[in-house]
């Protein structure tokens, strides 16, 4: 997925998007608990939860067959695992592990699609995940863009002066990225100054959560109780 | 009575060696623009780095009556407005509104009051709505420019140090961007290239080359003296 269409999806207005990240997070893992803890899931199961998944999608107003086959993605890194276990005699479980991982990857699919990515963050730091790492987070999803720009500057004007594949391709592409470190290296260099010049003493002043609403309680409590309910489907 | 802002004998080396500014020194009063004109890598960014406490050199810096020393240092933050060539490095949050908020919380404000005063700035630099929400890697030149000068603004800084504000801007946001900084009622220093944005700001410049100080007076005289401009 494109960080545009990431953008996008995420900040679009529908029930789902208007949930609190922290609800979404807690369910989020509330699922996969429950997904990881069917050790033997019947089709019926399986069925129930990517039907519930597919809901979720419909009701965020999410493009449903995209967001399917962009979970697909999981598929070669699990699969190999899944051969494995295939492999070994035990194809049952083979499938199982496939089938889970791709129910995993759906779900967290629809979280970053539904949820705009700094309320994700501001859930995750609510949950004790440490401060450093979620600004650490915040930083690189601001730049990468910014930098995966430059680079695909510096590509054209690669190609636009005769640049082709081959052996000086790849002493053409050594030479951007150690162009782009020494980039993104000055403007680090500059952002911390442009930190500074507005107040920045080495710590992010954070605007408070919203209150966690009786709605946003039940909605949990309800799901919780789903997930519990489909282990003794 | 001290001046507005006085600059006595700056000097600032980089670590390689370089002398960025050498023995830079003149006044400001709270009445005028001050336009900085020289050449690339004549110190013009530098100097105004030194001017809100981001870099610190040999000389002394006082702006509102405020030395430059480590306890002034958050005030003078505060009064000195810096505006940045390059609006992506200074725009770092995922969103316009956290990024306008960036400032006023640093300086302790509550957020409710922070986002208030947000959504004052960003309506006064003509910033929509809709965009409050959106990744600043999202909007245009001039939006992010103006989200910037926002980011600036919300501070309530006596004084504006603008890094060459036109950069990439088409002219109809250059016009823009003048229209907006001639109702601030701010003194500014404005260091560009651009001389006839600095002339429709500001009647006087000071000129740097290689550091040094080489011309304060009237920006025409200074333009002629210098042949600095580009479509005589």
């Amino acid at each position: 997925m494109r960080h545009a269409t990431s953008a996008q999806w995420s900040n679009q207005q529908s029930f789902v998007h208007r949930l609190d990240a922290r609800t979404k997070l807690i369910l989020l893992l509330s699922f996969l608990l429950s997904v990881a803890l069917l050790r033997a899931p019947s089709a019926f199961q399986l069925t129930c939860c990517l039907v519930a998944l597919i809901a979720v999608a419909f009701a965020a107003r999410l493009p449903v067959w995209r967001v399917l086959r962009a979970s697909l993605l999981v598929v070669p890194f699990v699969g190999l695992f899944s051969l494995l276990v295939y492999l070994t005699g035990d194809a049952l479980r083979a499938w199982f592990i496939l089938a889970k991982s791709y129910l995993s990857a759906f779900s967290v699919l629809i979280l970053i699609s539904s949820t705009p990515l700094p309320k994700l963050l501001a859930g995750a730091r609510f949950f004790g995940i440490p401060s450093f790492l979620v600004e650490v987070t915040q930083l690189i999803y601001r730049y990468l863009f910014v930098l995966g720009g430059e680079a695909r500057v510096m590509q054209t004007a690669f190609r636009a002066r005769g640049g082709r594949s081959g052996s000086r391709a790849i002493r053409g592409a050594s030479g951007m990225v150690a162009v782009l470190f020494t980039r993104s290296f000055e403007r680090a260099a500059m952002i911390h100054q442009a930190m500074c010049s507005r107040g920045f003493s080495g710590n992010f002043a954070r605007a408070g959560l919203a209150r966690f609403s009786l709605r946003e309680g039940l909605i949990v409590c309800v799901s919780i109780a789903l997930l519990v309910g489909l282990h003794f489907a | 009575m001290h001046p507005f802002l006085e600059v006595c004998g700056l000097t600032f080396q980089h670590l390689d060696g370089t002398k960025a500014l050498d023995n830079v020194s003149f006044q400001l009063t709270g009445k005028e623009n001050l336009a900085v004109l020289g050449p690339n890598g004549s110190g013009k960014t530098t100097l105004l780095l030194h001017l809100n406490g981001t870099l610190r050199g040999r000389g002394s810096v006082r702006l509102c009556g405020l030395e430059m020393r480590d306890g002034n240092l958050r005030e003078i933050r505060r009064k000195a407005g810096l505006l940045f060539q390059e609006a992506d490095e200074q725009l770092f949050m995922p969103t316009v509104l956290e990024d306008v908020m960036f400032g006023p919380l640093n300086l302790g404000w509550s957020a409710k009051d922070a986002e208030e005063k947000c959504r004052i700035a960003l309506i006064q630099v003509g910033v929509p709505d809709d965009l409050l929400n959106r990744p600043p890697f999202h909007l245009s030149t001039g939006e992010k420019r103006r989200v910037a000068l926002a980011g600036v603004l919300v501070m309530q800084p006596e004084i504006l140090l603008l890094d060459e504000p036109t950069t990439s801007l088409d002219p109809p946001g250059q016009r823009a961007l003048l229209e907006l900084l001639r109702t601030l009622p701010q003194p500014k220093l404005i260091a560009t290239h651009d001389v006839h944005f600095a002339a429709a700001l500001s009647e006087r410049a000071i000129f740097l080359e290689s550091g040094r100080l080489t011309a304060d007076g009237r920006l025409q005289d200074i333009v002629k003296r210098f042949d600095w401009n580009p479509y005589p």
